[in-house]
């Protein structure tokens, strides 16, 4: 059963990690788009 | 035809559609969990470890759904030159490498107890190994060339080369003789299996599905935002008119 536990926790880590990692990136391209925006209406 | 294609794209792809996939995404994955831990039976041969197969086989099926993705987005790309086409190639290939890696690892947990290894250079896993490795590189690809077209021209031309290792991955255990066991459900005639296991291991395959089109959503939206960014960093600054006095 251990394989079995080790085999969904994984599998939970995996699709969690990668969709939480999708979202950091949305959010710092946003930001970084946002700021170099910005940086540009103020000159 | 593909004016539609494409309403759904964009509906898909807005903020609600990708709520309303990551909700329906969440909810069938919890009943693929309920299905395949409680419900499906222990296998007779093999016990509680073949419970394995649940995550293992869908996830399998989704790096070649994410390939075939990749393949047709490489082709619309050669065709068109549109870069939405390329932007689909690109985010269905990461994902794939994700898939493809998660069924090599769940695998080898399966292997071990069953075959008595992690890891044996058997057609399957050694087709599946060069899956990976050519998708990697074809993700390699994506961030060397700093020129965009060309670069999605040398993605599209490795996106469709590289899928002709899919079927060969699929047919490894038909044509040669393999540990891997041979196919089950995708195979002539019948299913060779029961049927609260078939049950859920077709709720595993549509909730896998289902992610797989919540992340591609996900995926889609950073790409956009990153090109944004990108955009916005590289457009030249134009400098305020002065007046000059005569």
């Amino acid at each position: 059963m251990g394989y079995v536990i080790a085999g969904y926790l994984i599998t939970a880590a995996t699709l969690g990690g990668y969709t939480a990692r999708l979202f950091a990136r949305a959010r710092s391209a946003r930001r970084r788009a946002e700021a170099i925006a910005e940086r540009r209406r103020e000159r | 035809m593909a004016a539609a294609a494409e309403r759904a794209l964009g509906k898909a792809t807005s903020r609600n559609g990708e709520r309303i996939l990551g909700s329906l995404a969440a909810v069938a994955l919890g009943a693929s969990l309920v299905l395949s831990l409680v419900v499906a039976p222990p296998d007779a041969v093999q016990g509680e470890v073949q419970r394995l197969m649940y995550i293992h086989v869908p996830a399998a099926w989704l790096a070649y759904l994410s390939f075939a993705v990749v393949f047709v987005g490489s082709i619309g790309y050669l065709r068109t030159r549109k870069t939405r086409w390329d932007r689909i190639a690109g985010a269905s290939a990461e994902i794939g490498v994700m898939f493809t890696a998660l069924a090599i690892v769940l695998g080898a947990l399966w292997g071990k107890p069953v075959w008595g290894t992690w890891w044996t250079w058997d057609p399957r896993l050694t087709t599946t190994a060069v899956l990976l490795l050519i998708y990697l590189g074809y993700l390699s690809i994506r961030r060397i060339s700093d020129n965009p077209s060309r670069r999605a021209r040398w993605c599209a031309v490795v996106g469709i080369v590289g899928f002709v290792d899919v079927p060969i991955v699929h047919l490894s255990v038909v044509w040669w003789r393999s540990l891997h066991q041979g196919p089950t459900v995708l195979r002539l005639g019948s299913p060779e299996i029961e049927g609260t296991m078939l049950l859920a291991l077709l709720a595993g395959v549509a909730a896998f599905t289902l992610v797989y089109a919540y992340l591609m959503t996900l995926r889609l939206r950073v790409g956009r935002l990153e090109d944004r960014a990108a955009r916005e960093a590289l457009s030249p600054i134009v400098e305020p008119a002065v007046e000059v006095e005569v």
